[in-house]
């Protein structure tokens, strides 16, 4: 029965974790351009529940972070769906097993998750559109920049929450 | 006692008939004063009645504070609800009000262009990527809206396209977007082309008129407007205005970089066009 509710608090909380960063990413970031670009604050979580958590629960929480991003964006068919499930699951598989699970290695991850999504979207316009290489990264280094800001505001919340279920 | 009356009788008779006449007496010398009983009477109850009356004042102002309190209270509450529905009023007069200027825009709207059938839709989100530039209303399906129907402000700009269509909401492709693609001609020359978006332009909230016959006469300030071609978007739709012209890489031709009619930054209302005939005849 503990261990039950335990679940289920677990679950709510990763719930309301994603659904106050998605609120904050398409309701509030969206009026708060920086360089002309807007953060993205949701797979900074699924890096954070990929660490705290195991493998496979990254992945779940993956594709939830995923589905709500591909809601917020119309050009991004499945691609947050795919890669946040795929970040978030060996995510908890290198926490489990080879990094640390601290803000180090959540920075460093992180990091890599935001220049890997930026790469990935501007795949699209680089190889159909034939843009400007220079001008695509532009805009993905300040993605990736504007985003990073929020690494250390996002880090307490996450590893709270999963803490505080995983006691 | 049957003694004392007996043996004392007169005596007791005599002084009380004594004591009555002093007081009738009394009574008729004192005329308009008080009589010495009286005087005395209250003179040594006044306190006392003094006393009574300052607890008993003093109570009575207790019971009238409480009972004011309570009345005053009751009265507060009823100002209060009596403000809140006023202010619940004026609210709604604010959002009809709001609903009738749309309402009088579609109509104005209607008049001008009757060959369009409109839905009058409320911009609900701008999407958060920055690789794209789309925003969701509030009309889906359920409203008659289908995809790729064209999306106008009241003025009559070109917004964009609806590229996905929900139950209640659709996602709204601005004509700035990279992926916009629009036939299009010169209001002052009636020279055609096509108008579409470049990620390049896209973040200066700009687009690009290309594909003009060699040695078009284009220039600043020229409007730009929808040529009914490819069947997608209705005719004489305005873009936007030519901004400046530049030659393109080959160096053959012009293009011309419009600034878009509608506000996309500002935008809180919009008109989807449901049906429209090719063209106004």
């Amino acid at each position: 029965m503990t261990y039950t509710r335990h679940k289920i608090k677990r679950v709510l909380l990763h719930i309301i974790l994603l659904l106050v960063l998605y609120i904050l990413q398409t309701s509030v970031f969206t009026r708060l351009r920086l360089f002309g670009v807007y953060p993205m604050l949701l797979p900074l979580a699924v890096v954070g529940i990929g660490l705290f958590e195991e493998g496979l629960w990254g992945g779940i929480w993956g594709i939830a972070a995923g589905v709500l991003c591909d809601i917020s964006m119309a050009d991004s068919f499945l691609l947050f769906t795919v890669t946040l499930t795929v970040i978030g699951f060996f995510t908890g598989f290198f926490s489990e097993f080879i990094i640390a699970r601290g803000f180090p290695s959540f920075f460093v991850l992180s990091v890599i998750s935001l220049i890997l999504i930026a790469l990935l979207q501007m795949f699209k316009y680089l190889v159909f559109y034939k843009v400007d290489f220079m001008l695509l990264s532009k805009v993905a280094l300040y993605q990736t920049l504007y985003s990073a800001i929020f690494i250390i505001p996002v880090y307490y919340p996450v590893r709270r929450v999963t803490r505080r279920t995983r006691a | 006692m049957k003694d004392f009356f007996k043996n004392k009788g007169i005596k007791v008779a005599v002084a009380l008939a004594a004591v009555l006449i002093v007081i009738l007496m009394s009574t008729f010398l004192s005329a308009g004063r008080s009589n010495l009983f009286a005087n005395i009477f209250r003179t040594v109850t006044s306190p006392f009645e003094s006393g009574l009356s300052s607890v008993a004042d003093y109570l009575e102002g207790v019971y009238d504070y409480m009972y004011g309190f309570d009345k005053l209270k009751a009265e507060n509450e009823e100002l209060k609800a009596k403000i809140a529905d006023m202010e619940k009023a004026v609210r709604q007069a604010k959002i009809s009000n709001d609903e009738n200027d749309r309402l009088r825009e579609l109509v104005n709207l209607q008049v001008k262009r009757p060959h369009l059938v409109f839905e009058d839709a409320l911009v609900i989100s701008w999407n958060s990527s920055n690789w794209s530039s789309t925003f969701v209303i509030n009309k889906g399906s359920s409203s008659g809206v289908e995809l790729y129907d064209s999306v106008i402000t009241e003025s009559e700009a070109l917004v964009g396209q609806i590229i996905e269509v929900g139950a209640t909401t659709s996602v709204v492709r601005t004509v700035v977007d990279a992926e916009t693609s629009i036939g299009a001609l010169i209001d002052r020359t009636g020279i055609s082309g096509v108008a579409s978006g470049e990620f390049t332009l896209m973040g200066e909230n700009r687009l690009k008129l290309s594909f003009l016959p060699s040695g078009s006469d284009l220039i600043n300030g020229d409007t730009v407007l929808t040529s009914g071609k490819g069947e997608v978007f209705p005719q004489d739709l305005v873009i936007g205005t030519i901004v400046s012209t530049q030659k393109e890489e080959s160096g053959l031709n012009w293009y011309g970089i419009i600034s878009p009619a509608a506000e996309l930054s500002k935008l809180t209302q919009v008109f989807v066009i449901k049906e429209y005939k090719l063209s106004e005849e």
